[in-house]
């Protein structure tokens, strides 16, 4: 076996993965080559001096730290939602995001506030209240309740498809507002 | 009495430290700090951004340590974890700093052209094994360390750097072939 030979199965030789014929061939070479041998050597010495690295310091320091940053996390924002779950390095929350989450917020309460408010937001085609076949669920249920609708199973189907667009307390004071006898509404289809 | 029969598994301190118990999550740092530490000076070069990198990681598994995964070595788990933070402290700074290293945080690491002074054969071997490793590439680097320093398996590695098992053996053995052409260019071998 010459140095070349030797050399394509170093890295085997290195990981004890080298047949027993090729290991036998390895050895004998290191035996007969100073070059080689001394570069096995050398390798073996960094290696282990690798393995054996200094050990860090003072661990009651580090646990302090670990504990402060603990409590600093728990006082912090909960992420939630996909990236939480696949992968333990969980973003932290950066203003930008603050920001975008209110933006968000603000704007579904915007959206919910016209669908449920038609009466005041004529020029908005999602709150058809007087129109004369809503499709909307909302637009559908309140078209019901100022109708007066006397059919309770028709009624329940047209609150249930609601639940997805309003909460319950939203549903609530629609109700009420819709329902209450001293509130008249400014369409020609009240009840009474 | 062994340590095994005197001191309870990483899983019942995971379950422990999950509900709360702080004996528990220090016991879990104790036994996994040093790993983890060590791994992460190599990684990034610098004591004092491992140590943070290394806190950070805890501060992961204890907030996460429901998600443990009794099946696979606690310390598999954290050093994925310390990986990934490396990974995102070094995109974060790369921002400001003129290196497409992704993975060495700073340039911390020794200077391979200044002369070796120490007399100590131990610390003349340190520094050579500073400097060969400052030669990896960032995915050679980690697998060298992972199975050299960690003593991990080469599926383990592959694990933690989620890469098949060949390529890790790749960068594995790459890995090495730098480090000796290092000690040949730089080093009296013969």
């Amino acid at each position: 076996m010459n140095c070349q030979q030797a050399n394509t199965l170093w890295d085997d030789a290195r990981d004890r993965a080298l047949p027993p014929a090729d290991q036998v061939a390895f050895d004998q070479h290191l035996l007969n080559c100073p070059q080689c041998a001394a570069m096995w050597q050398r390798e073996t010495l960094m290696l282990d001096t690798l393995a054996a690295d200094t050990e860090p310091g003072d661990v009651q320091t580090f646990k302090f730290h670990v504990m402060r940053k603990m409590t600093e996390a728990e006082t912090a924002p909960e992420p939630s939602g996909e990236s939480a779950t696949v992968d333990p390095v969980v973003r932290k929350f950066t203003p930008w995001a603050v920001v975008a989450a209110m933006a968000a917020a603000v704007a579904l309460m915007i959206s919910l506030w016209a669908v449920v408010e038609p009466a005041d937001q004529p020029k908005s085609p999602a709150v058809p209240v007087a129109a004369t076949a809503p499709t909307h669920p909302v637009s559908v249920l309140v078209q019901d309740l100022t109708r007066g609708i006397d059919q309770p199973q028709r009624l329940r189907e047209s609150i249930e498809k609601t639940t997805s667009y309003l909460s319950l307390t939203q549903l609530a004071a629609l109700l009420e507002r819709e329902v209450a006898p001293a509130a008249p509404t400014e369409t020609p289809n009240t009840r009474g | 009495m062994t340590r095994q029969a005197a001191e309870p598994a990483d899983a019942v301190l995971a379950r422990r430290a999950s509900d709360g118990d702080r004996e528990a999550a220090g016991m879990l740092i104790d036994r996994h700090h040093a790993a983890v530490r060590r791994f992460l000076r190599r990684l990034t070069g610098r004591d004092d951004v491992a140590d943070d990198l290394a806190q950070d990681t805890f501060v992961r598994l204890l907030r996460y340590v429901d998600r443990y995964d009794e099946r696979y070595p606690m310390r598999t788990w954290l050093l994925t974890i310390a990986r990934r933070l490396t990974i995102n402290r070094a995109r974060h700074e790369s921002r400001s700093m003129p290196s497409d290293d992704l993975t060495r945080v700073q340039s911390g690491g020794p200077d391979p052209s200044e002369p070796v002074q120490r007399d100590d054969e131990q610390s003349l071997l340190r520094q050579q094994l500073d400097a060969a490793i400052e030669k990896l590439s960032p995915p050679q680097r980690e697998a060298v360390v992972l199975f050299h320093q960690q003593q991990l398996s080469v599926q383990d590695v592959a694990a933690v750097m989620q890469l098949p098992v060949g390529t890790v053996k790749s960068h594995l053995h790459r890995g090495r072939a730098v480090m000796r052409q290092y000690l040949s260019a730089h080093c009296e071998v013969a």
